[in-house]
């Protein structure tokens, strides 16, 4: 393994700062490839054969290989979009043996369709793709390989439609926007049919286009549908900053790759970004304000409608970005509802975010969102998601929490019922701020990189130490809120200055009987902010019934229109859904 | 061990006409995502041990069968109706991508081509034995249904169970009433096999309710322990004064005057947390499946219990299938 990442250290080096694309993507196949010749034929998973073959190396071991592991197949669609990869990138080179078996196992082994949209994008191209190339098989399903596209077809075309109309159900996932990706391109390489061969194309780069405008150094800012507990800290920590390296060679890739979603996506049409999402995803020279709408994933119950809509704002500048929803438990588990993240050089390790959340956990949460029985499903749960009952987590939604953003403001207000499960709030205030002082005002001014921020706690409050280095903002009381309010260092001579012209700005506010906020904020708009009501700037509600698809000096799209159009200096890239056309444009 | 064993032999010779059936999981241990074997179906064989037939699956919710050829099984599946025509041994999906996870199913014993499908967003039905379906869950306030139960005495009488109470439909499912437990997440409900007007159901909150007029009004059964969830009710085909209640916390609850008093039968279990109940429809024998432990028999209507096996499971339905003879099929 070590020589492994010292094979990855020195491609590092190589290929650089100005390596293309191309030369990132065969260094992520050669580095799954593992060591070259392969000689254990114990050693080695799905990727490594898929890499192999794509490289048209030792193709005895990967037949060897691959019937070993089809003796005892696991992980339902995981394994279905890993196999099918293999069938792909074949090309002739395993052996007969090889691919009885990989046949025998589509029919022996029933995966699980799973319970979410990536489960069922992943199980669904994966049958559709295996079942285009092998027409006479038999399946786990018992209909034929016909019955299999026709059923799996109408899924994807339906999810898209879904996506375009209601925006993406697991958005801007740091983790899970590789099992988007992933999907996409292998429709887009292996389809043999035209219409879905193009929507996959142009879907590949809607994803891609979400991702970037809301990417700063390769991370993935805002708020997130999921993320988990160590990538919402170290926010680099993700499969999408493995896609901001692979597709905009941000960030940097000296780290055990803890995915083989940018794999299987350069194995199939390893499609390159356009030239006009590259300078979307890197020129941050121009603050901007990115809106968007989602969708929350599929609530069975306690809601008259099943897909609620999310409205994000996410305010993007060169030192640091502001991102939000508007609260509430808009997704289930790994939801991350807001945060200040500011620029480092280098993000390996560090914590370069502030955020506060109310830690829920409830059978209340898991029942909106998945079908099994209540009594034991939080124990199912916890096997996977191990801080999800913890008082201590740093993810997930709360229904007592309520959002307003306005540009590099955010104002969240909690008003938690007596009786609730872990009855407090606490705040991030990571080991890498650069300083923190508490102000009698009751402000308390951060730096973090080139950012400056304010945040104005509604509720006393202590601090805990953290074992990560940082420190915990614990507030017990159950009406609460916080201010926050950042801004580049530039625009100050000092970080005196910065406070002083914060506890210039005019401020009311109070817990009681409800959280309630009016402050002029540093950008010159009155924000008027009650929790349960409607959020004002400069006394207009913000109009959340209008709320664009996306919104941005780089994205735009409308509710209904089925179009998203991509700007970046004169360039403009339009996708056009309703008669499946991409057109390119010089202004 | 003997004791058991020769428990078991007193079962398998008086279970000749019918096969006893489980769905469900064996979870101890199990980490979702990982492939969780010895899940799906399993048939208790005349050795004494249980067989698991076709595939592994980790969510098998529910299962019936085909009146005139019960060696055709329809489950409820996370991968939508599987649909088995030989006892469990082949499969395959019936439904397409727009029905997911289900949670129960019911054939209509009077016309056993038709299949309703309980869905988290609705009711699908089939009347084709599960080629084509389509939605049938008008009225319905909150379309999250656990449970659908066919009135094997009214003919296209349907009863539901869902997150909003209890609804009823006379047309075939065309349209739906609340009928009772309003805003009650149900999540069982059953048919007495004495008297067809009858209905027991059970709810998330721990109130029972109960139906004398064929589930058009319902009333909570005021005697009974107020716990936690109730998963489900079984009435003893033997013994109209017999019926069990199973459910988390409560354990295993059971009356023996046709519902006027009530009693906990926990003590024998390992613990009182009890996903299902059944009895045997011929010898009156009282099963519950006990969360991750096992499952529990007893002939004495829960005064003592012995081990049937089935190890560490979540056990979502226990079902007794005519036994299928040689030369009993019908055809194909």
């Amino acid at each position: 393994m070590k020589a492994i990442f010292a094979v990855l250290l020195i491609g590092a080096a190589v290929a650089g700062a100005q390596s293309t694309f191309e030369e990132r993507k065969m260094r992520l196949i050669r580095y799954h490839a593992g060591p070259n010749p392969q000689t254990n034929p114990k050693y080695g998973h799905l990727a490594a054969i898929a890499s192999k073959l794509w490289l048209r190396q030792d193709a005895e071991w990967c037949s060897q290989r691959l019937r070993e592991l089809l003796k005892d197949p696991s992980g339902d669609m995981f394994w279905m979009f890993a196999v099918t990869a293999i069938r792909y990138v074949d090309r002739g080179q395993l052996t007969e043996e090889a691919r009885v078996d990989l046949r025998k196992a589509w029919k022996t082994y029933f995966p699980y369709r799973g319970d979410t949209e990536n489960h069922w994008l992943l199980y669904y191209t994966s049958l559709y793709l295996s079942s285009q190339i092998e027409p006479g098989a038999s399946w786990f399903t018992g209909k034929t390989s016909k019955e299999n596209m026709q059923e799996a077809g109408d899924y994807i075309r339906s999810w898209i439609d879904l996506t375009l109309d209601k925006g993406q159900g697991e958005y801007d996932c740091t983790h899970y926007l590789g099992v988007y990706l992933l999907p996409l391109s292998y429709l887009a390489a292996w389809s043999e049919d035209a219409d879905l061969k193009q929507r996959a194309k142009m879907m590949t780069e809607y994803i891609t286009a979400d991702f970037a405008a809301e990417s700063l150094n390769g991370i993935f800012v805002g708020s997130h549908a999921r993320t988990d507990d160590r990538q919402v800290l170290e926010k680099s920590w993700g499969v999408s900053s493995e896609f901001a390296w692979l597709f905009f060679n941000q960030g940097n890739l000296d780290m055990p790759i803890h995915s083989s979603y940018s794999l299987y996506y350069s194995l199939a049409s390893a499609q390159e970004p356009h030239e006009a999402l590259k300078g979307i995803a890197t020129d941050r020279s121009k603050p901007y304000v990115h809106r968007e709408r989602k969708r929350t994933r599929n609530r069975w119950r306690y809601n008259d409608e099943k897909n609620g809509k999310v409205y994000k704002t996410t305010y993007m500048s060169a030192n640091y970005a502001v991102g939000s929803d508007q609260g509430g438990v808009l997704q289930p588990i790994q939801q991350h509802s807001w945060d200040v993240t500011w620029a480092v050089p280098n993000s390996r390790g560090v914590h370069n975010t502030l955020f506060t959340t109310h830690p829920y956990s409830s059978g209340y949460e898991l029942q909106m969102y998945f079908t099994p029985m209540p009594d034991y499903f939080l124990d199912e749960v916890l096997r996977s998601k191990k801080t999800y009952d913890s008082p201590d987590k740093w993810i997930g939604g709360s229904p007592f929490e309520k959002i307003m953003q306005d540009l590099d403001t955010v104002i969240a207000l909690y008003d938690i019922p007596p009786g609730t499960r872990f009855p407090h709030i606490h705040g991030f205030f990571s080991k890498d701020l650069a300083k923190l002082e508490e102000d009698k005002s009751g402000w308390i001014f951060v730096q973090g990189g080139d950012a400056y921020i304010a945040y104005f706690p509604l509720a006393p409050y202590e601090w805990k130490k953290m074992e990560n280095g940082g420190r915990e903002l614990f507030s017990p009381h159950l009406k609460n809120g916080a201010i926050v309010q950042a801004a580049n260092a530039s625009e100050f001579a000092s970080f005196a200055e910065f406070q002083a012209k914060i506890k210039s700005l005019r401020l009311t506010q109070t817990v009681s009987p409800t959280p309630s906020v009016d402050f002029q904020s540093l950008r010159g708009h009155r924000l008027q902010f009650t929790y349960g009501k409607a959020p004002l700037v400069d006394s207009k509600p913000i109009d959340y019934e209008h709320w664009p698809m996306f919104d941005s000096p780089f994205l735009e799209g409308e509710p209904g229109t089925r179009r998203l159009e991509m700007r970046y200096g004169r360039m403009r890239h339009v996708l056009d859904f309703n008669n499946l056309t991409v057109q390119d444009s010089i202004q | 061990m003997k004791a058991s064993f020769f428990a078991f032999l007193a079962f398998a010779a008086r279970a000749a006409d019918y096969e006893f059936w489980a769905c469900g999981g064996i979870t101890k241990g199990w980490v979702p995502g990982v492939h969780q074997k010895a899940s799906g179906i399993h048939r208790f064989t005349g050795s004494g041990e249980w067989e698991h037939p076709g595939y592994d699956h980790p969510y098998i919710m529910a299962l019936d069968y085909d009146p005139r050829d019960p060696s055709t099984f329809y489950l409820a599946s996370g991968n939508g109706l599987i649909r088995t025509r030989n006892s469990g041994r082949d499969w395959r999906i019936m439904t397409s991508w727009d029905m997911t996870e289900a949670l129960a199913v019911s054939v209509d014993p009077f016309q056993p081509d038709r299949i309703y499908l309980a869905l988290p967003d609705g009711i699908g039905m089939s009347e084709d034995a599960g080629q084509t379906w389509t939605r049938r869950q008008n009225g319905l306030k909150r379309k999250f249904t656990q449970v659908i139960r066919t009135d094997r005495g009214v003919k296209d009488r349907v009863v539901a169970g869902t997150e909003s109470g209890i609804f009823v439909s006379n047309d075939n499912g065309r349209a739906w009433t609340l009928a009772g437990a309003r805003d009650m997440m149900v999540f069982d409900a059953a048919q007495s096999p004495h008297n067809p007007k009858r209905w027991l159901a059970v709810t998330q909150s721990g109130v029972a309710y109960e139906s004398l007029d064929d589930a058009a009004t319902w009333k909570a059964i005021p005697v009974l322990p107020k716990l936690h969830t109730l998963y489900n009710v079984a009435f003893d085909r033997k013994d109209a004064n017999r019926i069990a209640l199973g459910g988390w916390a409560a354990g295993v609850l059971v009356t023996e005057d046709g519902g006027r008093n009530w009693f906990l039968r926990n003590k024998g279990l390992p613990t009182a947390e009890v996903w299902r109940v059944q009895y045997h429809p011929e010898n009156g024998e009282l099963y519950a499946y006990v969360h991750e432990k096992e499952l529990f028999g007893s002939k004495d209507n829960g005064r003592t219990w012995y081990g049937l096996g089935l190890p560490g499971g979540v056990i979502r339905d226990l079902v007794f299938v005519p036994a299928v003879r040689k030369g009993d099929r019908a055809p194909q």
